[in-house]
């Protein structure tokens, strides 16, 4: 892993000097994300939280299979739309914790699990208010937690009328979805309401800011996010499960391994890369613009779908298929995938569009 | 003024953390260097590191870090919050557990992302900016006490950022980063008033000792950053606050006290691989050499801190954290890509083992242990 990323220092630096953009085109770029991609990604995420809030309410007033199989489904969908956006660092989602209160992964030393028991043992209704809960510890208040309690095997069982500590648990799941709901509504309402809506600073961008100056700023804290996006899909979404060899596996180092949802998820944080880079809009309509992109662009729009292609061939879920040694070659294939789309968001085109590639280079203090 | 992410989350309080993460290494290894650092999916951290870049632990922070400092003859160390800080978070050296959390004692102070300890490990010092009397601070905790608020005072100048004391232990050395356009709403004619300075003060009864402005020409310059030699001479590293760096102005300087400042020669290829930003400075075991880095220019640039001559640079993309390396005239240099780099003399930086934990970006600032 290291020499990978050595090689891609050299990448980086190899990279030539840039074309010239103005900041007008950079403004359309980002707007154009922001408003076509971004803003409904989060409408979707809080219509979807919205739905699992109402049907893990519903499936503990008359607990069974139906009502629990209504509730995985609102599961998979809210990660289905989580998923899409889960790499955006940019703007109310990094604030109070948020991604984190969404979904706190990876999780190598099981937080979830202990916070999770710590909660059911001391079945402390007043905790379950929603500020409090809200301040609570992280592991327990979103997706992974959720994931166990619905995907447990005695996940029916254990809400059933007159099982012990059946009202408690109950009321965890509510409050679970209840929290997930409200999450999503702060982000989307930090994008577009309030006094100064986050959308509002990415259309004029105050040159005070110390982050988001201009437009050229935010452009880069996409693209980097994009990039970043890539690195979490091959090194931590993939390889980490995959081990060094079938033996060495860790199918628990999938992501939502219990629910199944490895591999959906990274499909759905695929679409979501291609939609937030953009084909005609957004950074890949600019990348065209630029006397060089249109090659790169399309580079990357075609490794993008040999990667949709390379994640078809997984016909196993994530974790088992890192465990098979015929299946072990596709999620191979798909990491190669993401690791050119890295090289060539780091290198061709941060380099077409004149932006910087990094962490501490974005904003000094 | 904008409000960034950081004035969100100013008295939010009671945030959740995800609780102390036990290491399983800690027993088996000493960490060497600390970092704050965020992690590929967000979350904000301080990592303690090996000799070869392993993670021994990291526990998850409120909201991004800064800076740290060690507690003399205590196991203890300190991260402070990002700029504008909300908390600095003392916690234990050899495993990560949480010691006491720090908050500015009104909504309108911020702490600046710095803080040392005086040399008997009693009191911790930390800068702080008072927005609502447009003044720095520096804010004296009594870690006997809890790390209660003892006292503070001022440093004489705005904008408070890097602090350090010299080998005397009393004389603190503060870098007043001068205007701060970004915080502080003035009128053109105190903003032409207000300029960076070096503040040297006596800790112990806040005295201002001496105080070294930059001048008026470089009104924009913002001394941020500062090391320290044995032997009592300061670094000073800057920024350009200006849209378009000029590439001609230094962007370091040595300093003694009673003395003027000795501008650091340009390195090659010029102060404009810089981008005029310098992200942190440091010095090395002997204290002959200075490394300063620029995240923006993907370089740190290495001076003799006698001759103030150029003694190299190295290419290292993303590299901001500095800090002394085992062999003297060696620096170690932390990245935003998550690699550690031993730099020395002339040979191009080298990256250190595999060990080196991808999943973290370095922030900003590596401290020796």
């Amino acid at each position: 892993m290291t020499r990978g990323l050595i090689a891609f220092l050299l990448l980086v630096l190899a990279a030539g000097p840039a074309q010239a953009l103005t900041e007008a085109q950079y403004a359309n770029a980002v707007r154009e994300t922001a408003h076509a991609v971004i803003v409904p990604g989060y409408a979707d995420l809080a219509k979807a939280t919205a739905a699992l809030h109402g049907d893990l309410a519903a499936l503990c007033t008359a607990p069974d299979e139906a009502g629990l199989d209504q509730a995985r489904k609102a599961f998979a969908v809210t990660l289905q739309r989580w998923a899409r956006v889960q790499f955006l660092g940019l703007g109310p989602i990094a604030e109070h914790q948020r991604a984190a209160r969404i979904e706190y992964w990876p999780d190598k030393r099981n937080v979830v699990g202990r916070q999770l028991a710590d909660v059911l043992a001391r079945q402390d209704s007043a905790a379950l208010e929603a500020q409090r809960f809200a301040a609570t510890s992280v592991g327990v208040q979103g997706l992974p937690a959720l994931e166990r309690l619905l995907f447990e095997e005695d996940a029916l069982s254990a809400i059933a009328a007159d099982a012990p500590g059946a009202a408690f648990r109950c009321a965890l799941l509510a409050a679970i979805g209840g929290n997930l709901e409200t999450i999503a509504d702060e982000v989307l309402a930090g994008w577009t309401g309030g006094e100064s809506p986050f959308l509002q600073r990415l259309d004029q961008p105050d040159p005070e800011s110390e982050d988001l100056a201009t437009s050229h700023d935010a452009a880069a804290r996409l693209l980097n996010d994009l990039l970043t996006a890539t690195i979490v899909l091959r090194d931590m979404k993939l390889l980490a499960p995959l081990g060094e060899t079938p033996a060495k596996a860790k199918p628990q180092a999938a992501e939502f391994w219990r629910s199944g949802q490895s591999l959906a998820v990274l499909r759905a944080n695929l679409e979501g890369l291609r939609e937030l880079f953009g084909t005609d809009g957004g950074l890949g309509g600019l990348l065209r613009a630029t006397p060089d992109g249109a090659p790169v662009a399309a580079a990357f729009a075609a490794t993008l779908e040999q990667a949709f292609l390379a994640a078809d061939r997984i016909t196993l879920p994530l974790g088992e298929a890192a465990a098979d040694t015929a299946q072990r070659k596709e999620v191979t294939a798909l990491a190669e995938q993401l690791l050119r789309l890295r090289d060539l968001l780091a290198g061709p085109i941060a380099a077409d569009l004149n932006l910087p590639i990094g962490f501490n280079a974005l904003d000094g203090d | 003024m904008a409000i960034d992410r950081r004035t969100f989350l100013a008295g939010a309080g009671a945030l959740a953390l995800a609780g102390a993460l036990r290491p399983a290494l800690a027993a088996a290894a000493r960490p060497r260097y600390l970092s704050a650092a965020a992690t590929l999916t967000g979350r904000q951290a301080v990592v303690a590191l090996s000799e070869t870049g392993a993670a021994l632990y990291d526990f998850d922070l409120a909201d991004r870090g800064h800076g740290l400092a060690l507690r003399p003859g205590a196991h203890q160390a300190v991260c402070f919050g990002r700029r504008p800080g909300t908390f600095a978070e003392v916690f234990d050296l050899a495993t990560g557990d949480p010691v006491a959390t720090i908050s500015p004692t009104d909504e309108s102070r911020h702490f600046s992302g710095h803080g040392v300890f005086s040399p008997d490990g009693r009191y911790l010092l930390l800068t702080e900016n008072d927005m609502a009397r447009r003044r720095g601070l520096i804010g004296v905790h009594d870690a006997a006490a809890g790390y209660a608020r003892l006292r503070e005072f001022p440093t004489g100048g705005i904008g408070p950022h890097d602090l350090r004391l010299l080998p005397d232990g009393a004389t603190l050395v503060v870098a007043d980063g001068g205007l701060d356009h970004r915080h502080d709403a003035m009128s053109a004619a105190e903003a032409a008033d207000i300029r960076s300075d070096l503040a040297y003060l006596d800790w112990r009864s806040g005295t201002l000792l001496e105080q070294v402005r930059l001048d008026p020409a470089l009104a924009r310059m913002s001394i941020r950053h500062l090391a320290v030699t044995d032997d009592g001479q300061v670094a000073a590293a800057l920024q350009d606050s200006a849209e378009v760096p000029d590439g001609e102005v230094p962007l370091g300087f040595l300093h003694r006290r009673g003395e003027g400042p000795r501008w650091l020669a340009a390195p090659k290829g010029g102060w404009g691989r810089f981008r005029g930003y310098c992200g942190s400075a440091a010095v090395d075991l002997a204290g002959n050499v200075l490394a300063m880095s620029s995240p923006r220019g993907n370089c740190v640039g290495l001076w003799s801190t006698g001759t103030t001559a150029t003694v190299g640079i190295a290419d290292v993309h993303d590299g901001c954290g500095l800090a002394a390396a085992d062999a003297a005239g060696s620096l170690m240099i932390s990245s935003g890509a998550g690699n550690l780099f031993v730099v020395g003399g002339e040979t191009p930086a080298t990256a250190l083992g595999a060990d080196t934990p991808a999943e973290f970006r370095f922030d900003n600032h590596l401290l020796r242990v």
